[in-house]
């Protein structure tokens, strides 16, 4: 039989691979929104280090045109999507935890 | 008048960039001109080296977000004082403007001269910009945050195969907008026009008398 502790490992990794789909989307959103190409649009997603520490992770083969869609170049306007959502990502963290965690922890832990 | 939200801080960002100069073996007092987006082709290649402003993104500051009813007398520096006139509104809504600024040059002297110059400008989190209000009777001093910096140095393709030296630099623009302006931007509905025809009208409704 799983441990309470254990339990609470787990809910904690399922809780990151979910909190990684929905910035994964919500970073695709912000791509979509600011004008970017489908195919670069599909090719970001979000990921997490052994450390628990969240970044943006686009494709390296399309790094380049990724930071010239982000910053513009001498051509073009810069169409920014990683800046905002780095700057927005804190209030989805935030409700993800309140809304998602939180009140599952609350019950492992036996307070609900 | 002055400028109301984000107009005032364009300006007041473009008032803080503008005035640079850089030097090379034939112009000691080169300027370094500011523009907001990218300028025409035929003169970037002509102004070399220059700045641009853009206003990538408006945030809804919700971490200094407040609520509540404010009273003073010159309705936030919208409105020239009467004595025995008071204003009274609601807390104005808390945003975070973010721009991007960045030098392009082709000479190193000059881009690392415009970068110690900007970096100046732009302290990290002390930065400040001073902002006119709309009367043009007070400065409000907004917290600024460099939010970062990218070099984009290229040196083929899009620059015909010339260098181009470039910095980008994420400014964030601490800001409010009066729920006046709000509401100034929603016009008002001054006439409603009934049309008294009574023909084209559906079976099942009636005309109005």
């Amino acid at each position: 039989m799983a441990s309470k502790s254990d339990n609470i490992d787990a809910l904690v990794a399922d809780a990151g691979d979910d909190l990684l789909v929905l910035l994964t989307e919500y970073i695709r959103t912000i791509a979509y929104k600011s004008g970017w190409p489908a195919n670069y649009i599909s090719n970001m997603k979000v990921s997490m280090t052994d450390d628990s520490t969240i970044y943006v992770d686009p494709n390296p083969d399309m790094q380049e045109d990724i930071d010239d869609l982000e910053y513009g170049n001498l051509n073009a306007l810069p169409n920014a999507a990683i800046r905002p959502f780095i700057l927005r990502a804190p209030d989805v963290i935030e409700q993800f935890i309140e809304e998602k965690i939180l009140p599952k922890l609350l019950v492992e832990l036996g307070v609900l | 008048m002055g400028n109301p939200f984000i107009i005032a801080e364009d300006l007041a960002l473009k008032t803080l960039v503008q005035g640079m100069t850089v030097k090379d073996d034939n112009n000691q007092n080169r300027p370094v001109k500011v523009w907001f987006g990218y300028p025409d082709v035929e003169i970037r290649t002509q102004d070399f080296p220059f700045v641009t402003i853009d206003l990538i993104d408006i945030v809804p500051a919700n971490d200094r977000q407040t609520s509540g009813i404010l009273v003073d007398t010159d309705n936030r520096g919208t409105q020239a004082p009467v004595a025995g006139y008071s204003y009274e509104y609601r807390i104005p809504v808390a945003y975070d403007l973010v721009y991007q600024v960045s030098s392009y040059c082709r000479h190193p002297r000059h881009d690392r001269a415009i970068m110690f110059q900007l970096m100046n400008k732009f302290p990290s989190k002390f930065g400040y910009l001073i902002v006119p209000n709309e009367l043009g009777t007070e400065n409000s001093s907004r917290t600024m945050f460099l939010d970062g910096f990218v070099k984009r140095d290229a040196v083929d393709g899009e620059t015909g195969n010339r260098r181009l030296l470039r910095n980008v630099l994420s400014v964030r623009v601490i800001s409010e907008m009066t729920p006046a302006q709000a509401d100034n931007a929603i016009k008002n509905v001054e006439y409603v026009h009934i049309n008294n025809t009574t023909s084209s009208i559906p079976s099942g409704y009636h005309p109005v008398h």
